[in-house]
Formats: C-alpha cells, structure tokens, sequence
C-alpha cells in the first residue's frame, strides 16, 4: 500500500492536537500559548480535509470548513496578540502563570 | 510513493510541533512554527486541497506567524531567556495529554469510518469558490464580520488611554 | 356587800394605773393614794365577810370567756367562806405593810414604784382568791408571780438581787409547768374549770377519777412551786433579798400562801383520790421537817424566818393532804398575822443595826422595846404557847392527824414544833437579850418610827386573839365557817395532846433558853461535837449545789453546743451553700467557655480551614482551568469505552 489512507491523516491530526494541548497547558509565555492554539486549529484542519477527500469528496465542505478555520485563526491571533499587548504594557512580562489576578 | 511523502512531511510536523511546544527560547518556537505550518501545507496538497495549502502558506505563515514574531519581539524580555517555559502542571499535563492521544488513536482506529469511493472534483478552487458563493455564502459573511470584529476589536483593546499617556 | 365584792381588787389596781401613769413623780401622793386604796379593799372585805357569814351559799358571778360547740369555758368570781377569809387575811396584811413601808423605805429612789408593785401585788393576789375557775386562777398566779418577781429584784443593781429574782421567777415556772398541764388535763377530763362544777361532778360520782387524780397532782406541783414545798423550796430563802416588807406581805402571809389556798380547793379531788392524799401529806411532811432543821443554825435573821415560813408552809400542806381543809386554812389565817409582824420586826431591827446577821447583834431589848415586846408574843405564838393563836391553829393539826390514825405525820409534826421552838428561841435570845457583840451596831440602834411600831403592835394583838376564832369548845367557830361540804368541821379537843405540844414547845424553848440566854450549854461545842451535821444543815442539804450542778450547769452547756452548732453547722450550710453556688457559678462559666463558645468558635475556625482548603483551587491562573476542563473531557471520553 503506497496511499496514505484516512487514518494516518487522522492520527497526525491526532498527534498534532495533543501537543497542541500540551502546549497550551504548560507554556508560560503567553504568545507560546497561542501558538499551541494554532497548532489546534491546524490539527482540526487537517481532520476536516481528510474527511473531504475520503469520506465526503462530493460536498468539499471540509475544504471549505478548513478556510474557514484559517480565517477564524487568524483573527483570533490578532486579538489575542492585542491582548498579549496590552497585558505587557501593564505588567511589563507575559508570564501567564504570573496574570492570576482572578484568584481568591 | 505517496506513503513516503506523507511519512516525511508528518515527520517534520510532529516534531517541529514538538519543537513548539517544548523549546526554551520562545522565537526559536516561533520558527519551528512557521516549519509546521509549512508541513501541514504540505499535507494539504497531498490530500488533494491545493487552494488551501496556498492560502495557508499565506495567511497562516505569512500573516499570523509574523504577527507573533512581532509580539514576540515586542513583549520580550532581557532576562527572558533563563527563565523557566515550561509551568509546574508538566507532568500532569503530559500524563494526560498521553491518555487522550492514546485513547484517540484508539477510538480512530475501532472506528469503522464509511469510506466513499467518489472522487474529489478536479477543479479545486472553482469548486470552493462556487461553494462559498452558494452554499456557505452566510457563514462567509459571518466570518467577514467576525474579522471586522476582530480587527476593531484589536484596535480598541491595544489602544493607549489617555490617563496612560499623561503618565 | 358581796354583790359589789368584785371590786375589791380593783382598787388597788386601781392605784397601780394612777402611780404608774400620773403620780410616779409625787412620792407622798403615790403612797397615801396606794394606802388609801387598800384600806378601802379591806374595809369591803369585812362587808362580805360579815355578808357570808350570814348567807353561806357561795356567791358567784360568770360569764363565758370561750364558748364552742361542746366546750364551755366561763370565768368569773367566787366567793364562799373560805375567799372571805382569805380576803380578810390579804387585806389587812397588805394594809399594814404598806403603812409600814412609809417608815421603811423613806429616801428610797424608787419609792413611788415600790407603791406600783405592792398595788399591782395586791390586785393580783386579791384576784387570785376571788376566782371561780382554774382558768382564772392561773392568770393572777402568773400575775402575782410576775410582781414577786419584780419586788425580790427591787434593788437590781445588787446581783444577788437580781439572780434571786431571777431563780424565784424560774423556779416557780417549772412548777407552774405541772398546774398548766393538770389544768389542761382537768379540763380535758371533767370538761370544766370551775371550781364549783368539779365539786359537783366529784361528789356525782361521775367524774373519770384516775385522771382527775392525775389531774390534781399536777395541780399540786404548780402549789408546790409558789409554796415553796419541796423540791422548789430553793427559791424563798433567796428572795430575802427583797425589801423587809416585802418578804412580810409576799413570802410570808399572802404569796406563798397562794399555794396552800389552791390544795385547799383541790380538797374535792384529795378527797377521792388516796395517791393525791398521800403525796401531799407526804411532801407537807418532808418539807415541815427539812425546813426547821436548815433554820436550826442559819444566821441571818431573815433566812431563819424564811425556812420557818416553809416549815410552816408544810404543815399546812401536810394537813390538808391528810383531808383537814378547816385546819389548814386556820393555820394559814394565824400564820399570815404571826409570820409577818415576825418578819417586820426583823425590819425595824435591820433598819436600827443595818445588819442582817444575829451573831452581830444582842441586847437590843432595851433599845427597841416595842420591836422587842411583839417580836417575843410572835414568837410564842409560832412556838404554840397557849392562849395564843398559834397554839389553837398547831394543836387543830395535831388533833386532826391524830383523829384520822395518821400518827406518822402527827410524829413529824411534833418533832417539827420542837426545832421551831427552838430556832425561834434562838433568834430571840441571840438578837435581843445578852450583850451587844456589835458595840457600834448597838449604840446606834433605835427604836423605829411610829408608822412602823404601830403595825407591829397590831399585828401582835392579831397574833393573841386572832386565833381565839378557832377554840375547839366553840360551837360557831371557826370550823362551822370555813369547811368543805356541808358538815361542819368539828374535832374533839383532845386534852392529852394539848398537853404534849405544850410541853414539846416548852423544852424547845427552855433549851434555847439553856444555850443563848444561859450559857450553861455551849453552842459552839455542840456544833463542833455535831459537826457534819451541822455543816450539812448549815449547808441547806446542799440542794442549790445539786440543782446547779444537776439543771442549771448542763442547761448552759446546752445553749453553748447549741450556739456552737448554729455557728458550725447552720452558719457553715449556709456558706456552704454560698461556695457551692459560687463553684457552681465557676464551672458554668468555664463549661461556657470551653464548649460552648469552643464549638462556635470551631464552626467559625472550621469554614476557615474549609475556605482556604478550597480555596487553592482559585488559582487565577488560565492553565489550570484549562487542565482541569480537559481532564474532565478525557474522563468523559474514557467513561464512553468503559
């Protein structure tokens, strides 16, 4: 067998989201965090597109729905950064385990 | 053939992923990012989307990847460097994130996916573009306001007030 | 008259209220008013003797005191013979001595008072003689009881005073114990308290007659008290410590007679009742005979006069216990005259030499001839040399101890008459004839003043003639005017018996004669030769000794325990009571305190330690929300495979 079929896609997307989510619950700097997010949102994507082409070719609504993810992804990155910002212009560091000002 | 390249190119994005996650210095993160982003554009030509692997090289790497380099740089830190990257919750994190992979993979593989034996349309890009205007037309306005949004929404929240100038 | 005679003691109680109330200040108003008032006494006094002897059925007059359904208690007055007499005697006695007491207690302080107290004295004892009932009868004892009191404390700032007064008081009390629980037995028993009632129901035949008994011999006991009998006799020789006068009217005539009057009313029950006769008599005897010998060699003038008082006291009551009513009272009638002009001839001679002790007097006849003159008739008289009254009264008692069989008592009687003889003799001898012993004493000495010496005269003439009521060869004498029942009492003059007294009281006599007037017999040999004898004599028996060690001594030990015990005991419950509280007190606070305010206290620590417990889950940080959301999804996915 020389085609990659459905489930090796699936399982990279697979491994692509669990780093993801290591990502997002161990870094620390906040922009580390939100590349974690992209690699979620990158790991959705390569789900939706593997079932376009193997499990509902006719529709490409994966496709579809992966230009969409990318067009969500890139304005959450502009206001996530924006906040990254804001949140250095007053506590001068992007730590977040330091941004706790929620708890008790 | 094709096996191969599907190999080599998940190769590369699971570890720059890996790369992303775990390194120290924050900037070199942001490259292997960028290194992923290119995989997985890689894997969507394989699957046949060549549209989207343009448009993901574009906005993706182009866009947003720069977009954190800059905030990188412009919230960086002189001491940043020998400072932990990783928090405390490592070990749980890790513990768990293993059993979810674990039972994903699991899951994808006991599942019986119902496999079509159709065939994508040839012509890619005309394909999407009609469905865009067609049949997705409402979430593509959507997703129009929602990039407005977000671009007002940028503006306002990184904005200086004026008792923060005065200072 | 008699119909008025209830106002007899009215006005010398009379006289005490206008003392008392108006006239404390003026001394000669207060003691001519109080003089006045009992001459008035006396003089209707003779109006109801004269009235009774015609018209012999006892006058009374009752009301009901307390009246429920079954229980009557009337009181009032009664007045029969023997209450005339009686009345005579208290009336003319009590005259006399408060003329008397002008000369004797001149310059004293108190001197209006003395007139209160002989007033109210009078009062009561008329009273007493006047009443019907037991009831009424026990109300003027406890009065004439208070006044003797009051009057043998007359100087209170001596202590001897005082205490006499005091051991007078008490004494009598306890007696007076036995009369308040016969009458109360009486009472229960015969369902009356009258006089004449019981009379009649006895004689009926009706009566319960062991307790009517029981009755009249506590009755007795309460006599025995005011009569100075044995055993509370302790009381009249200290109550010499009174005016001179006093004694006279009181512990002489009058008071202690109250005793033998009361027995003389009981006679319904000696009558019946062989134990009460014999108890009587009995102690009559004990207390004759005791009572002459401790006078055989007292010193004080008054206390030998005052044991002879008892002595006689006991033949009376001898008598009567032996059922002789008529003897008894005559004896009382001439005992009141001879007793006290015997007693205030002592007062004119301790007024002249200011001393009470024979061995420091002597031949004081020719100083005080008057005093001397009726003192020696008074003493013959008591001795029972004939003609004299004293002769007729001892000699009906001996007749009629005789006449029943009772040749005991008649021997105690005899042999009593001997020691009065002869102790009179004595105080004679020893106070009037001789040489002085006192050379001071004696040159001061004089005769008293008139309101002193004219009593006594009085009273000697009374002590010859009085008794002349009493001839037994008399048909109306006295035995057909004070008896009891309606025979008249009537003795045979027994001529042999006569004789023997004679001759008794003549050997008294002349060995008195012998040791004082002589010399030819030693008294101080004799006293050495006789030694315990005379010491326990000399020693009154020792009685006031035995009752101070046997009554008085644990009485007093027994109110100390009992204030020991209240001060220990009660005191110590009561603080005890007190820390108990306080601990109590204590423990609530620390149980308050520990638990109470522990277990609000550990609530409120509790939510503490509960919030910051939880509280770490708060940890503000994105992560860890993150983590915990996404281990809840694995949970979730993991449960679908489970």
């Amino acid at each position: 067998m020389s085609e990659p079929t459905l489930l090796h896609f699936l399982i990279l997307g697979a491994i692509l989201f669990a780093l993801g989510i290591f990502g997002l619950l161990t870094r620390r700097n906040a922009v580390g965090v939100l590349m974690s997010i992209e690699l979620l949102f990158n790991a959705a994507a390569i789900n939706f597109v593997a079932f376009a082409k193997y499990v509902a070719p006719d529709g490409l609504a994966g496709q579809v729905f992966a230009i969409f993810i990318i067009t969500v992804a890139a304005a959450e990155a502009a206001v996530g950064l924006s906040i990254v910002m804001l949140l250095y212009r007053n506590f001068k560091g992007i730590e977040v385990d330091k941004i706790n000002f929620m708890k008790w | 053939m094709n096996l191969l390249i599907f190999y080599t190119l998940a190769g590369i994005a699971s570890i720059s992923a890996l790369m992303v996650v775990t390194l120290k210095n924050i900037f070199h993160s942001a490259l292997f990012l960028v290194l992923t982003l290119f995989s997985v554009a890689g894997i969507y030509v394989l699957l046949g989307a060549e549209f989207l692997a343009a448009v993901q090289v574009l906005i993706y790497v182009g866009a947003i990847t720069i977009l954190m380099i800059f905030a990188i740089m412009l919230t960086h830190q002189l001491y940043s460097r020998n400072l932990r990257q990783v928090n405390e919750q490592v070990l749980p994190a890790a513990f768990i994130v293993l059993l979810f992979f674990v039972l994903s993979v699991f899951t994808l593989v006991k599942t019986a996916w119902p496999l079509s034996q159709n065939q994508m349309p040839a012509n890619n890009i005309f394909e999407l573009g009609r469905l865009l205007m067609s049949e997705y037309v409402i979430p593509f306005e959507v997703v129009s306001i929602v990039l407005l949004v977000a671009l007002i929404g940028a503006i306002v929240i990184s904005r200086r007030d004026k008792e923060e100038t005065s200072k | 008259m008699v119909n008025s005679s209830w106002l007899i003691p009215l006005f010398p109680l009379l006289s005490f209220i206008m003392i008392v109330f108006w006239f404390s200040k003026n001394q000669k108003v207060s003691s001519y008013f109080a003089i006045s008032m009992v001459l008035l006494s006396m003089v209707v006094s003779f109006g109801v003797l004269f009235e009774v002897f015609a018209n012999p059925e006892p006058f009374q007059l009752t009301f009901d005191w307390l009246s429920w359904s079954n229980f009557r208690l009337p009181i009032g007055i009664f007045v029969d013979s023997l209450t005339a007499m009686m009345l005579i005697v208290v009336t003319v006695v009590s005259s006399l001595v408060h003329i008397y007491s002008l000369g004797y207690m001149k310059g004293d302080p108190r001197f209006s008072r003395y007139y209160a107290y002989l007033s109210l004295f009078t009062f009561s004892m008329l009273g007493l003689v006047m009443a019907g009932s037991y009831v009424l009868i026990l109300v003027f004892w406890e009065l004439v009881g208070l006044t003797s009191y009051l009057l043998i404390g007359f100087w209170f700032e001596k202590k001897s005073a005082a205490d006499a007064g005091k051991k007078a008081f008490v004494t009598t009390k306890i007696a007076d114990l036995g009369f308040l629980l016969g009458l109360v037995i009486l009472i229960f028993a015969a369902g009356t308290a009258s006089i004449p009632e019981l009379n009649a129901l006895i004689e009926s035949g009706n009566a319960p007659l062991t307790l009517i008994s029981i009755a009249g011999m506590l009755m007795f006991m309460g006599a025995c008290g005011k009569s100075a009998q044995f055993p509370f006799h302790v009381w009249l020789p200290d109550a010499m410590e009174g005016p001179t006068p006093v004694s006279a009217l009181i512990h002489a005539a009058t008071m202690v007679a109250a005793g033998v009057y009361l027995t003389a009313r009981l006679m319904g029950i000696i009558l019946v009742s062989e134990t009460m006769g014999i108890l009587v008599a009995s102690i009559g005897a004990i207390t004759a005979l005791m009572a002459a010998s401790i006078g055989l060699v007292q010193n004080d003038i008054k206390r030998i006069l005052a044991y002879s008082t008892v002595s006689q006291l006991g033949y009376m009551i001898m008598i009567l216990g032996l059922g002789g009513y008529t003897a008894g009272a005559f004896h009382l009638y001439t005992h009141a005259f001879f007793k006290a002009l015997l007693f205030l001839g002592a007062g004119s001679v301790i007024h002249a030499v200011h001393t009470n002790d024979i061995q420091e007097m002597g031949g004081l006849r020719s100083k005080m001839k008057i005093t001397s003159l009726t003192f020696l008739i008074a003493s013959l008289s008591i001795s029972g040399i004939f003609p004299l009254s004293g002769f007729w009264s001892k000699d009906e008692i001996f007749a009629v101890a005789y006449q029943g069989g009772h040749y005991i008592f008649l021997l105690v009687g005899i042999t009593a008459a001997f020691m009065t003889a002869f102790y009179m003799f004595r105080l004679y001898f020893l106070t009037f004839t001789g040489k002085p012993r006192d050379q001071h004493a004696y040159d001061h000495a004089h005769e008293s003043p008139k309101n002193m010496t004219v009593p006594l005269i009085i009273l000697a003439v009374l002590s010859i003639f009085a008794g002349w009521w009493g001839i037994p060869w008399l048909s109306h004498g006295f035995g057909s005017f004070v008896k009891f029942g309606e025979e008249a009492h009537h003795v045979e003059p027994n001529i042999i018996l006569m004789l023997i007294s004679l001759l008794i009281a003549g050997s008294g006599i002349f060995l008195a004669y012998l040791m004082y007037f002589k010399k030819s017999i030693s008294a101080e040999t004799m006293g050495a030769r006789f030694k315990p004898i005379y010491t326990l004599l000399y020693r009154k028996y020792y009685f006031d000794e035995f009752y101070m060690a046997v009554i008085v001594n644990p009485t007093y030990k027994f109110s100390e325990f009992l204030f020991t015990f209240d001060q220990v005991v009660i005191d110590g419950l009561v603080n005890g009571a007190g820390k108990l509280t306080l601990w109590w007190s204590w423990a609530k606070e620390r149980f308050d305190t520990l638990v109470v305010d522990g277990a609000v206290n550990g609530t409120g620590y509790l939510s503490l330690a509960l919030g910051k417990a939880i509280r770490r889950t708060q940890t503000g940080q994105l992560q860890t929300y993150a983590l915990v959301i996404f281990i809840g999804a694995v949970i979730l996915i993991f449960m679908k495979f489970v």
